[in-house]
């Protein structure tokens, strides 16, 4: 059942995906426009800012073509705890574990993966839409 | 109690780093071989088991995460499954990520239920004090579930037996129909459907694991703080590099003299028994000269330093280093127009560069990938690697203990040059013929893991000593046959390979070397191992090789006797090193890139590059009035 509290994070969790920057056609491309952090609302951090070895939860995944269904297959969908482990060695490349694993990002593409600290309330995957 | 009328053919797919291929060795031993499907010109490693008065065939899919045709891999692991219909897919997961493995076995259940789930790692799920309720599982999914640690042999009697009988069972009854939903064809299914899939993974994950509470920071992470870190992270990776060199070049004398001791004594033999027969002396000559000599040469001096370093690199992949390589220098690739993957491609290409080559699939973008194959040539491979061992012991040996190292610091500075070319070469391929904006990078870290230390040496040791004998017969003993003859038949006064050596000998002093040396890589091009055979054997005026016991000090004399010097030296090491690859290496670029345009220019790069550089150097030697 779906729960109708006004809650801040229900109501963030029931709406799939809310901020999501345009889609690029290009599968490869790095998008030209990352967020600025204006455009981030402010309960929501860049995976890159995110505080190393604090345990997150990922709300939209604002890559697109080819990137955004490898990270898909990998496991980053709405909901995942996800958690920074470290940066690399030129803070270019970031490595987070989710599901069991660690995997490396770079950080640029990553910033357009938004995450809270919130955990998502149980129903919010129920019914999506 | 063959039922059969065809082996029955089993798949193994799964997600990569989850012992697919530690279980397929475990199960098929020896018995592989690279097998060719219809369809694509796809070549897949094949294996057969004997089992239960039948034989098993099983084929090892590419590790994929998912199956839904993004790339080559998945598209042929999905291919295989769908258009060869094997009786059983066995998915082998990693017991210690479920969650991710099981949204893979799902993929896996939409195309085909005639599967066996393989729980592996079960021997890191204990460590980690993780609790998996394999009966549940095997309920939740419908399919026979069978716990294993691959590398312990644990459990893999049984998973044989699983897959024996329930693929005898769907030979009886055929495929069940999909259960639930219309049969789905992967490569249409959305993010949002895969999604879904995951969110059913965690169900069943969440019902079939029981987890001891996390205990502080497991090995990987610690081992990783330093392995990755700004600071170490390339300190540590050069000192790898340079130990394994080290240990290679010190200990590699020792098996080459002994083989090249047993294998003069077979010439000696061999030469007694021609005279005996009466062979003629012209047949002799090509046989024992020509053939036998060049095939053992390139035996006893090429497989030693082969069989000590290809192990120790092995340890180091299976260990689950090379993707930490990557992480540390994907910053490097990318400011130079690369991807960091291209580091795992130029780790293949010291094995072998067609190799490196192939494994460029693992980049996604064409033009990231197109840079990591026409570069890919600038890793000493194999066919390379002891010449330059072979010439650094020569050229740059010094006196005391200081001076016996310093070969091996040469070597290790000239592998750091071809990293640096790579670097250059990429940034000037990635601003002119293959401009473009980096692709993502998405790259799993593995947690670290015990290789199978001596496993993982006798496997490289058969899988290099078949390569080098392969290659021994195929290109060195025809090669030999025909150097010989160069060498010894004589037209106009002079031999075929000095009329050679003599127009080339303009172009070759301009690179610092000689036409003779220019001559052999120039017949090295089908495989790069025979340059110094050919050399030698052109440079002894009878046309062959000295006696192949006396290797070491008779090479320095025979070449110092032609005049070289060190600077000669040197610039055969850089040219080596730079010029261009060796025949399979072209043609696996032209079959890879499917143009022959790639292909030529993977001959040109590098050549033009050598020249530059040698014509540079040597003319900066010439103005110091070095010599």
């Amino acid at each position: 059942m779906r729960d109708d509290s006004t809650s801040f994070t229900s109501s963030l969790w029931d709406r799939p995906a809310p901020i999501r920057p345009p889609r690029h056609a290009a599968a490869n491309a790095i998008p030209d426009e990352v967020l600025s952090d204006a455009q981030v609302p402010a309960h929501l951090t860049p995976l890159p800012d995110a505080p190393e070895h604090l345990t997150m939860y990922l709300v939209s995944n604002g890559t697109g073509g080819l990137l955004k269904q490898r990270l898909v297959d990998l496991g980053f969908t709405p909901g995942t705890p996800i958690r920074l482990v470290r940066k690399g060695p030129r803070g270019s490349l970031i490595a987070v574990r989710l599901r069991d694993t660690v995997i490396a990002l770079r950080s640029d593409e990553a910033r357009l993966i938004l995450v809270t600290p919130e955990a998502p309330s149980p129903s919010a995957f129920e019914h999506p839409g | 109690m063959s039922t059969t009328t065809r082996p029955l053919l089993i798949a193994l797919a799964g997600n990569p780093n989850v012992g697919k291929s530690t279980v397929f060795n475990a199960l098929t031993g020896l018995r592989q071989h690279t097998g060719n499907w219809t369809g694509k010109t796809v070549a897949l490693l094949e294996g057969t088991v004997p089992y239960a008065g039948d034989e098993i065939r099983l084929v090892d899919l590419p590790g994929t995460y998912s199956l839904r045709a993004a790339s080559r891999e998945e598209e042929i692991a999905r291919d295989f499954i769908l258009s060869e219909k094997p009786d059983v897919t066995v998915c082998v997961v990693d017991a210690t990520c479920l969650e991710r493995n099981l949204s893979f076995v799902l993929q896996v259940l939409r195309l085909t239920k005639k599967c066996v789930v393989c729980l592996n790692l079960m021997d890191e799920a204990r460590a980690r004090r993780l609790q998996i309720d394999v009966d549940l599982l095997s309920r939740e999914l419908g399919v026979p579930v069978v716990p294993t640690a691959a590398r312990r042999g644990e459990g893999l009697a049984q998973l044989l037996d699983t897959v024996y009988r329930t693929a005898m069972a769907f030979r009886e009854s055929g495929e069940p129909q999909p259960t639930s939903g219309p049969h789905v064809r992967l490569e249409n299914m959305r993010d949002d459907e895969v999604s879904a899939l995951y969110r059913e993974a965690e169900k069943i994950a969440e019902r079939v694991v029981g987890r001891a509470p996390e205990t502080g920071k497991a090995l990987t992470d610690w081992l990783d703080d330093i392995v990755t870190s700004r600071r170490f992270g390339i300190p540590i990776m050069l000192l790898l590099l340079g130990v394994a060199l080290l240990i290679t070049i010190s200990l590699a004398n020792y098996p080459s003299a002994a083989l090249a001791w047993v294998f003069s004594q077979v010439e000696t033999a061999l030469s007694a028994l021609a005279w005996s027969t009466g062979l003629p002396e012209w047949l002799h000559g090509i046989l024992v000269h020509g053939c036998f000599r060049t095939v053992a040469w390139v035996v006893a001096v090429m497989l030693p330093p082969m069989a000590i370093f290809f192990p120790l690199f092995t340890l180091l992949e299976d260990f689950g280093y090379l993707p930490r390589v990557a992480f540390n220098l994907d910053h490097l690739f990318r400011r130079n127009g690369g991807h960091g993957k291209q580091a795992l491609t130029m780790s293949m290409g010291f094995g072998c560069n067609a190799a490196g080559v192939v494994a460029a699939r693992i980049i996604e973008s064409p033009r990231e990938r197109l840079i990591a194959i026409l570069t890919n040539c600038f890793v000493p491979c194999n066919g390379r690697f002891p010449t330059l061992i072979l010439l650094s012991g020569i050229f740059f040996r010094g006196e005391g203990p200081l001076g016996a190292a310093l070969p091996g610091l040469a070597v290790f500075l000239i592998v750091l040059a071809g990293i640096g070319i790579t670097f250059l070469v990429s940034r000037v391929l990635a601003s002119t013929v293959l401009r473009g904006v980096p692709s993502s990078f998405v790259l799993e870290l593995p947690p670290y893991r015990k290789p199978e230390l001596w496993k993982t040496i006798a496997r490289s040791w058969r899988d290099r000593t078949v390569w080098v004998l392969r290659r021994a017969v195929t290109v060195a003993l025809p090669c030999g046959a025909i150097t010989w003859l160069a060498a010894n038949v004589t037209v106009s006064g002079k031999t075929v390979i000095a009329h050679t050596a003599s127009i080339l000998d303009p172009l070759a002093s301009l690179l610092g070397m000689d036409g003779v040396i220019l001559t052999a890589f120039i017949l090295g091009f089908p495989a790069n191992e025979i340059v110094l055979p050919i050399a030698l054997m052109a440079y002894l005026a009878q046309g062959t090789m000295m006696d192949i016991e006396a290797a070491g000090t008779a090479i320095a004399a025979i070449l110092r006797s032609n005049g070289w010097t060190w600077t000669t030296g040197l610039s055969v090491l850089l040219f080596s090193l730079l010029h261009f690859p060796c025949g399979t290496t072209v043609y696996t670029v032209y079959q890879e890139t499917g143009s022959k345009k790639w292909a030529a220019l993977s001959f040109l790069i590098p050549t033009g590059v050598a020249c530059l550089m040698l014509i540079a150097l040597n003319g900066i030697f010439r103005v110091l009035g070095i010599r």
